[in-house]
């Protein structure tokens, strides 16, 4: 029998905070991560909220400039080619070692990969590239490639850590650090790799969050109790960065090193809406079929299936599509599945999303609870009969999905439970 | 000859690197001496590279690669810096070419004026 696939670290730079018992206090709280923002001390940005990284200031392009918690130690050879996200993304990942217990070593024998979302840096391209421009000589700097285009985030960092099993990008925008997962699962049940951490990150910066309110998607909301995905008044998605790193291994290689799993991976299922670039087929199709995928492949039944973590972002083609899906797969069992969004207290975290909610799925199963959808008022009448709880609570889990959905009608569904030894 | 860009005009550009580097810059911008063309490459080096265990001085005869742990996008940023401190341009053959540290001081000192030869601080090392 194959042996099961354990989540068995993790990492966090988030708006929730930078290490595992603040991320999970405050989930289980719900204590938003949302604050007022000004992305500008000069223009008048219509974005008032974000999901900002407490003790992180990376609002200059220069590396020199970038302030962190002193609680991370990050080399200086490493921040010369690295964009925010790099920064973010370092500090996760040796959280998630450490708390994997994984060393060096580890880290980089062959059969380690590491498996990244992102969508590059803006932030960083924006940069060099004026600085290119404002050259007689069209001059850029040796670091604007790296520190910029889309892949900066594995090739940085894999470099970085010496992994040598494989390292891939995913650029399928809010559904690619759970293509990431997807995939490095794949490779660990081929047997071609041992051991995989997927890592998603996303700068915290202006010219990666604020052109989305050129696209009437993000949220104009001042309070952040009145961000609330599901709810009639929601207005769009409250924008957030950072990066989130998990540890997967077999259970088999877990247990001899006496590591403790969060929860079993159990499997995926992706799909694609076949439609426009940004709006989600109306009816959620493609997400049911990306769901029913996931069912199929992981040998469960709609009934098995306790808790969904919904990709939640709060715009009303985004809510509604992913109800109709949820409706149309659950009909049944709609009375035995509680649904919940994450992202009404984090932000979304974009490219960085699906491994951030893999990560509350997997501390939500370790810690017996579900996160409630803290600031529903008024629910959408097309969520009728599908329960939407508005405070955490305890909880039994079962299996657990967590969805994501992204440009060009991309649907990545992930499934959780707890491992075995979990009981 | 390009005039070199003023302290003023080159501290900020500097930000990236550590204050040895904008100090050495400040004085061999003023003296345009050897010993601080020196020190001012090397502090280049050093903040782009490594130096080995034990040693507080860059020798001119150490591997820019093997010696000072410099990759090919370090290299590549320390001829980003150095032609703009200094005001000159290196071409591709010739970067290709630099394997030591006395490679590039040379490939340098080609093009800059330095008010007394070279090869006093590397005599020392």
């Amino acid at each position: 029998m194959e042996s099961p696939i354990w989540i068995t670290g993790l990492g966090f730079v988030s708006s929730l905070g930078h290490n595992v018992t603040e991320v999970t206090k405050r989930l289980r709280s719900g204590m938003s991560g949302i604050v007022p923002w000004r992305f500008s001390e000069e223009r008048q940005v219509p974005v008032h909220l974000a999901g900002a990284l407490a003790g992180f200031d990376t609002r200059s392009s220069r590396w020199s400039n970038w302030q962190w918690p002193d609680t991370f130690e990050v080399p200086q050879k490493l921040l010369r080619s690295l964009s925010p996200q790099g920064l973010y993304g370092f500090c996760a990942l040796e959280q998630a070692f450490a708390d994997a217990e994984w060393s060096r070593e580890d880290i980089a024998a062959p059969e380690t990969g590491l498996f990244a979302g992102s969508v590059g840096s803006p932030q960083m391209a924006y940069h060099h590239l004026a600085q290119m421009h404002a050259s007689p000589t069209w001059a850029a700097h040796p670091s604007a490639v790296i520190s910029s285009i889309p892949g900066t985030l594995n090739f940085t960092l894999g470099a970085h850590f010496g992994v040598r099993g494989a390292n891939v990008g995913f650029v399928s925008a809010c559904a690619a650090s759970a293509h990431a997962i997807g995939y490095a699962f794949d490779d660990l049940r081929r047997g071609r790799l041992d051991a995989a951490v997927v890592i998603g990150a996303e700068d915290f910066s202006a010219e990666s969050l604020v052109p989305f309110a050129g696209m009437r998607a993000l949220s104009v909301q001042k309070d952040p109790r009145r961000v609330s995905p599901f709810d009639q008044d929601r207005d769009g998605f409250v924008a957030t960065g950072g990066a989130v790193a998990l540890c997967l291994e077999r259970a088999s290689s877990a247990r001899k090193r006496g590591a403790r799993p969060y929860a079993e991976l159990l499997g995926w299922g992706h799909s694609a809406d076949g439609g426009t670039i940004a709006n989600p087929d109306p009816s959620g199709g493609g997400l049911a079929r990306a769901i029913r995928q996931t069912l199929r492949e992981t040998h469960l039944n709609a009934s098995d299936v306790g808790y969904i973590n919904a990709h939640a972002t709060g715009t009303l083609a985004g809510d509604r599509a992913e109800l109709a899906a949820i409706r149309s797969v659950f009909h049944e069992q709609l009375d035995n599945l509680m649904v919940s969004g994450t992202k009404h207290l984090t932000g979304h975290g974009l490219s960085m999303s699906g491994a951030f909610e893999a990560a509350l799925c997997a501390l939500m199963i370790r810690d017996r609870f579900i996160a409630g959808n803290h600031h529903l008022r008024n629910p959408d009448p097309a969520s009728e009969g599908i329960h939407l709880p508005r405070v955490s609570q305890e909880f039994a889990h079962r299996a657990v999905l967590s969805h994501s959905s992204g440009f060009g009608g991309s649907n990545v569904v992930l499934a959780f439970r707890p491992a075995a030894e979990q009981g | 000859m390009m005039d070199l860009p003023s302290p003023e005009a080159a501290i900020p550009r500097l930000a990236a690197y550590g204050q040895t580097v904008a100090d050495a810059y400040r004085a061999y911008h003023q003296s345009r001496n050897a010993d601080y063309f020196e020190r001012l490459t090397d502090a280049i080096l050093c903040d782009l590279g490594q130096l080995p265990a034990g040693e507080s001085r860059v020798r001119g005869d150490w591997h820019l690669q093997k010696d000072l742990g410099m990759d090919s996008i370090a290299l590549a940023e320390a001829a980003f810096i150095m032609e703009d401190l200094f005001a000159v341009r290196l071409d591709n053959a010739t970067l290709q070419e630099i394997q030591t540290v006395t490679d590039l001081r040379q490939a340098l000192a080609h093009h800059v004026q330095l008010v007394e030869p070279m090869g006093r601080a590397d005599s020392s090392s």
